[in-house]
């Protein structure tokens, strides 16, 4: 039986953005998506937050699915060129760029060089041999023409956005090409004798469809009738916090990074835009410090198995990470891509949610992983709440991850992983995790040969940065 | 310190050599002419390419020393229904359009009454049927830029170039057999290889390449072997080599039989034959006759037997011994992956390069994908077996209808039911590669991907119609298979 009628329930940034996705998606003229918003406060991608940030492989998934870059721009979008973290690692500020960190010298990557280069003294700051750093530190920047050849052609950024205002533009794209928007207040589900949904009614008005997607957040409305489909807490879980956020105005130049400080019993994000900046607060559950009424509970966790039958549950309704690791946007958009690349074309198709399950449960690990890393290894001694951090427990395959690092400084790469190999080498650097050995072919350059060729990656960077416009020139030039 | 000769011993001597020349590391392989080695006419896949790329070794010089061929692909003969046949090629098929896969494209447009071949989209193919052969363009514009290929040699001349090799960079080599391993007393790490003359040979590092027994890997340290015989069934194999026929395909044959089936690997001096099989199903008295009855040259020596256990050491290092090569587990040559396995063993060996200490780490993370890896070959050699349409013999039959890897099952039914595909992290073969099978042997999928639909269905056909006779007329264009080789890379008399 064909499937033509597709139902998002859910009218937030998730159901939005997998409407603008979806309809474009669906056989010209032959099929129909439906946006059943239930109003209230938009908490569809996990955590109810400000501003989102897209990573540089979620900008990658924009234009795969057929969205256009301006979307985020309109959403008050400000580029972001990676994290500056406060004594995270150790005390002081460390910057983790997006993207490459230096170049490699035949087949030996950087930071296997500079370990061979510094010995057991200090080692360089990445910062200084990365174009999005230095890009960041002189605050010029330009996305780079595809035609570039140059070295700015590497130069890898992310854009961090307003999430009304993106939800907002989503909508009007979704219903510029016919995705029919249905609001009401007080929805049922009907499941039929197959154990499929077989309507929904809001309102009391019966809304008819083939394909159901819950993007309701954490609460699953539709998911949640699939008993097997509850929601879980994570088997090694991250710490249990409660969370604030606010939005102010700006007026000056948005800074290049989001600047993330540890504070005793937790840490705080300031992601810039273009024309105000977010903030996000978390703290220790038991933190009576702060007296602030604005602090809610922080739940995280996951459905094991989101796609069951003939619903799908996208965004906060699949997984909810810990914010640290800023990957919720970035995990709905892959999840509507996978959804999009096994689109089915019956009510029930088995092995297309097999598949999906399978890839969706990797990536939620790996993403946990990541959030994980950032609390395991914490360098903040002392504190109750972050010595009780490092000591949290931590799955096989992570634990792996970090030892392996640690002994030879090489990455152990699993399937979906969020970050990328450099990004974990990025991100293992600016926490403060040393690797004890490193690369033996490393030892084929001298000392000098490798001082030199870290010189020269720089100067090459350092003009390179020099040619770009100050960011403040660039970002008012872009229309809004 | 590398203990036993052949393909597997002088490809870790040359590499480990070629890695290791600015250190002050000893590199020793043991050998002893005595021993037989297993070498056959051997076939390749392209990363190959890139390993001998590293070594620096000039590839006309190469082929002109190992009397090696070009390979455009493998044909497989009567795998899917008897009297079918398909090449499963290196390079791509057309190419990807608006996100949407080729083979969606095609199989869509087939539906709406397309009457082009699969197999015509795709100028490695066209290039192999027509016998025709011409390194890849790298401009994106040219349709020479979608091929791809790799080489047929004999293995026992590659080891000897790759010794020649060796040895000019600093490689000792020793004669002799080894007869017993000295261990460590506290943690049974090996320390020395002890000669039937008496003389011990002491090392830090260890790899095993003495084939199938194992001497150090298993007889010594004994990790294990984890049988898959159950899912590949054969046992067994007779090969003799045969006189050269015209024209010299670019291509590997494999033909299916009654109990297996038959390798023809064309080199230039001869032709490699070999017919994989399962004692059970086909007796070596069966096997040896109906190989010799299905040469299409003169056999030019004595059929040889050869017997092996389908599987994988469980651990390919342990302390401080990696196993390469046979030493390391057999998987049936069906997709030329045997050299490769030892290519790619290498350069995770380079990459994870133990310092003296030997932690663990490096071992564990070694062993994590060495397995997957033989996993997903193992997988895709299934896939060949459980997809065959042969009728009428007990051993194909009971290939059909076998219980497969998990892994497996999942990546046939996604393809089965709507032509979908996706690669699990860091598998060798493409999304290209399966399909050919795939479609090759006969499944095709129940639905058609919904993406697919949105394409113009006559633009498309015009497109699909231009681009089989741009492959058509470039293959044409290219020189002969034969007239490449006698031009670039005659083979050199022994």
């Amino acid at each position: 039986m064909p499937l033509n009628r597709i139902v998002i329930v859910g009218g937030g940034c998730a159901g939005w953005l997998a409407a603008a996705a979806l309809v474009r998606s669906i056989e010209r003229g032959k099929g129909s998506v439906t946006v059943v918003d239930l109003g209230g406060e938009d908490d569809s991608l996990g955590v109810a937050l400000p501003a989102e940030t897209l990573l540089p492989a979620s900008l990658e998934w924009i234009a795969t699915l057929g969205l256009s870059a301006q979307l985020l721009i309109n959403a008050h979008g400000s580029f972001t060129l990676g994290n500056a973290l406060s004594d995270w690692g150790g005390v002081g500020t460390v910057f983790q760029a997006s993207g490459d960190v230096g170049a490699p010298l035949g087949s030996v990557a950087f930071h296997q060089l500079a370990r061979r280069a510094c010995g057991d003294g200090a080692p360089p700051n990445f910062a200084n041999y990365a174009l999005a750093a230095l890009c960041a530190q002189s605050q010029r920047f330009a996305p780079p023409e595809p035609t570039d050849r140059s070295v700015m052609s590497s130069l890898a950024y992310g854009i961090s956005v307003n999430t009304a205002a993106l939800r907002d533009g989503l909508r009007q794209d979704a219903m510029s090409r016919g995705v029919e928007p249905l609001e009401g207040l007080t929805l049922t589900v009907a499941l039929g004798d197959d154990q499929l949904i077989d309507h929904v009614t809001l309102d009391g008005a019966t809304v008819e469809g083939d394909f159901f997607i819950d993007c309701t957040g954490a609460q699953g409305r539709l998911i949640s009738l699939f008993s097997t489909e509850s929601f879980t807490g994570w088997e090694h879980p991250t710490p249990v916090l409660q969370y604030g956020t606010s939005l102010r105005p700006a007026h000056e130049m948005p800074q290049l990074y989001a600047h993330t400080a540890t504070h005793p019993a937790g840490w705080q994000r300031f992601t810039p835009l273009n024309g105000a900046v977010a903030e996000t607060y978390v703290t220790d559950i038991e933190d009576k410090s702060t007296t602030s009424a604005a602090l809610r509970p922080l739940i995280t966790g996951r459905r094991l198995a989101p796609w069951q039958g003939n619903c799908v549950a996208l965004g906060g309704s699949a997984q909810v990470i810990d914010p640290v690791a800023q990957c919720q946007l970035h995990l709905m958009l892959a999840a509507v891509g996978r959804l999009v690349g096994l689109l089915p074309t019956d009510r029930a198709c088995l092995a297309e949610a097999n598949e999906y399950n399978r890839q969706t449960a990797e990536e939620q690990i790996r993403a946990h992983d990541v959030a994980l890393a950032h609390y395991v290894l914490n360098q903040r001694h002392g504190e109750r709440f972050w010595d009780a951090a490092r000591a949290l427990a931590v799955p096989k395959q992570l634990a792996h991850k970090i030892a392996l690092y640690a002994a030879c400084g090489r990455i152990a790469q699993y399937d979906e992983e969020l970050y990328s190999e450099q990004d974990w080498i990025t991100a293992f650097d600016a926490l403060g995790l040393r690797a004890n050995g490193y690369d033996a072919q490393a030892n084929a350059f001298s000392v000098a040969a490798v001082e030199a060729h870290f010189a020269k990656i720089r100067n090459v960077m350092l003009s390179a940065v020099a040619a770009l416009p100050r960011y403040g020139d660039f970002l008012g030039g872009l229309g809004r | 310190m590398i203990a036993g000769g052949g393909t597997a011993g002088w490809m870790a001597a040359a590499a480990l050599a070629r890695v290791l020349s600015n250190r002050t590391t000893k590199i020793t392989l043991v050998e002893s002419e005595e021993i037989g080695i297993v070498g056959v006419g051997e076939a390749t896949i392209p990363p190959i390419k890139r390993f001998n790329a590293m070594l620096g070794i000039d590839e006309f010089d190469f082929l002109r020393h190992t009397q090696g061929t070009y390979k455009l692909g493998i044909e497989f003969v009567d795998w899917g229904r008897e009297g079918e046949r398909y090449i499963h090629p290196f390079g791509v098929y057309g190419s990807e359009i608006d996100g949407v896969k080729f083979h969606q494209v095609w199989l869509r447009l087939r539906a709406q009454g397309l009457n082009i071949a699969y197999e015509d989209l795709c100028l490695s193919i066209v290039a192999a049927r027509n016998h025709r052969f011409t390194p890849p363009n790298p401009d994106p514009r040219s349709p020479l830029s979608t091929l791809d290929y790799a080489f047929h040699f004999d293995a026992g001349l590659y080891a000897r170039y790759l010794r020649r090799y060796a040895e000019a960079h600093g490689v000792e080599r020793r004669e002799g057999q080894i007869t017993r391993v000295t261990q460590r007393a506290d943690d049974g790490f090996i320390t020395a290889l002890v000669m039937a003359d008496g003389t011990e040979i002491s090392g830090d590092f260890f790899v095993d390449c003495t084939g199938f027994r194992g001497l150090l890997i298993e007889e010594t340290l004994h990790s294990g072997y984890e049988d898959w015989s159950h899912w590949l069934p054969c046992n067994s194999a007779v090969a003799v080599p045969s006189a050269r026929t015209t024209p010299l395909l670019p291509y590997t044959r494999s033909t299916a039989r009654a109990g297996g089936w038959q390798w023809r690997i064309p080199l230039q001096h001869r032709t490699g034959n070999g017919y994989v099989f399962c004692n059970n199903a086909v007796s070596d008295d069966e096997a040896s006759a109906t190989l010799l009855a299905n040469l299409d040259g003169e056999a030019l020596a004595a059929p040889r037997f050869l017997r092996f256990t389908t599987g994988r050491r469980k651990k390919a290092w342990v302390k401080n011994c990696v196993a390469l090569g046979l030493a390391s587990g057999f998987l049936e040559p069906l997709e030329s992956t045997s050299i490769h396995l030892v290519q790619s063993g290498l350069s995770k060996l380079i990459a994870l390069l133990p310092d003296s200490s030997h932690a663990a780490h490096e071992r564990d993370e070694y062993n994590r994908l060495t397995t997957l890896q033989w996993e997903y070959i193992r997988d895709f050699i299934i896939l060949h077996y459980i997809l065959n349409a042969r009728r009428g013999s007990a051993f194909w039959e009971r290939c059909a209808a076998m219980d497969i890897p998990a892994t497996l099952r999942r990546k046939i039914d996604l393809f089965a039911g709507s032509g979908r595909m996706f690669r699990y992290d860091d598998e060798l073969f493409t999304d290209a590669n399966w399909s050919a099978v795939m479609l090759g042997q006969g499944l095709v999928p129940a639905r058609l991907d919904p993406l697919a639909a949105n394409h113009d269905v006559d633009h498309m056909i015009g497109l699909l119609t231009q681009m089989r006779d741009i492959f058509r007329q470039s293959a044409q264009q290219m020189p002969t298979h034969e007239g490449y080789i006698a031009q670039h890379c005659q083979g050199l008399s022994a």
